[in-house]
C-alpha cells in the first residue's frame, strides 16, 4: 500500500520520489504551484500542467541536475476585478525526474492550455519480449 | 456509478477513477479530486460589459455547452473519457474538468441576447455586454439660465 503523503514539501520515500515536487527552498517569492497530472506507462512519463491563459512564450522549461522546472511569466492581467478564484501571476513548478527517464529526450507543447511534458523512458528501462532460443 | 451527488459536490469521472484504484492513490488526490474539478472563475466589471474568465484547460471548444435560462447563465461540459489507454496509468492527479456545471445569476442589467463566449489558450471568456441605460453615462454639465 501507497505511504500515505498529505504533507506539501515533505521528504518522501524513495519509492514513491518519481515526479514528487521538490521541497520549494528556492521558489522565487510570489510564485504559485499549478496543478498537474503525471502519467506513467511503459514508453513514457507525462507531466500535464494546467496553465490556462499563459502563452507559450511565458512559460520556460529547465533542466538542470535531475530537476525539471517549469516558470511561468506574469500575465499582468489587469482590470476591474470583482472576484478572483484563480491566478494569473508568476508560476513555478519543480520536479525530480526519475532515473529511468531520459533528461535528454524531454518534448514539450502547449493546447488549450495545458502543457504537456513528455519524458521518455531510456531503452533499458522499457519492457521487452525476450526469445526462447 | 455516475452522477452520484455527495452534498454541495457534484461527483464525477474523476471519483470513479479514484475508488478504482483506491489503494494507489494518496490522500492529496482525493482532495484535489474534488478540489479541482469545478474550474475556478473571475469575473471583470468594465464601463460596457462584465466579463466571466474560466479556466478549464485541456477541452475543445465544442465540450462546452452555454445556456441562458431565467436570468441564469449555465456552462456545461460533459466529456465522455474516450482515451481509456490512459486510465489508470495515472501516478498523480491534481486537476481534470471533464465533466462540471457552473452556473451564474445575471445582474439585471446584462443584455442576454448579446452575451458572447470564446475559448481560448484553456479559458473560455464570457462577454455579458450592459444594457444600453445600465451603461455608464458621460458627465453633463447643466447650464444655469
Amino acid at each position: 500500500m501507497t505511504v500515505l503523503n498529505f504533507q506539501p514539501g515533505f521528504r518522501v520515500p524513495a519509492n514513491r520520489s518519481a515526479f514528487q515536487p521538490v521541497p520549494d527552498v528556492k521558489r522565487v517569492q510570489n510564485t504559485y504551484r499549478p496543478p498537474v497530472n503525471v502519467l506513467n506507462d511503459e514508453e513514457a512519463y507525462t507531466i500535464q500542467l494546467a496553465v490556462p491563459g499563459y502563452d507559450r512564450d511565458a512559460i520556460q522549461i529547465e533542466v538542470d541536475n535531475g530537476t525539471l522546472s517549469v516558470k511561468g511569466a506574469d500575465r499582468k492581467a489587469t482590470g476591474n476585478y470583482t472576484r478572483k478564484e484563480f491566478k494569473t501571476g508568476a508560476f513555478e513548478r519543480r520536479f525530480q525526474i526519475p532515473d529511468d527517464a531520459d533528461s535528454g529526450l524531454i518534448e514539450a507543447k502547449q493546447e488549450n492550455g495545458v502543457l504537456t511534458i513528455l519524458l521518455p523512458k531510456v531503452e533499458a528501462a522499457k519492457p521487452r519480449s525476450i526469445q526462447v532460443a | 456509478m455516475k452522477n452520484l451527488k455527495y452534498g454541495p459536490f457534484e461527483v464525477g469521472p474523476a471519483i470513479d477513477g479514484f475508488f478504482n484504484n483506491f489503494m494507489d492513490r494518496n490522500l492529496s488526490d482525493l482532495v484535489s479530486a474534488f478540489r479541482f474539478s469545478e474550474p475556478a472563475m473571475n469575473m471583470l466589471e468594465e464601463a460596457d460589459e462584465f466579463r466571466i474568465e474560466l479556466a478549464a484547460p485541456g477541452l475543445d471548444k465544442s465540450d462546452f455547452e452555454m445556456k441562458v435560462d431565467a436570468g441564469t447563465l449555465t456552462v456545461k461540459v460533459e466529456k465522455e473519457f474516450k482515451d481509456e489507454k490512459t486510465t489508470g496509468k495515472f501516478k498523480r492527479r491534481e486537476f481534470n474538468f471533464s465533466r462540471f456545471s457552473r452556473s451564474f445569476q445575471l445582474p439585471e442589467t446584462v443584455n442576454p441576447e448579446a452575451i458572447e463566449a470564446r475559448y481560448e489558450n484553456g479559458v473560455l471568456v464570457v462577454h455579458l455586454p450592459k444594457k444600453e441605460v445600465a451603461k455608464a453615462q458621460p458627465v453633463k454639465s447643466i447650464e444655469i439660465k
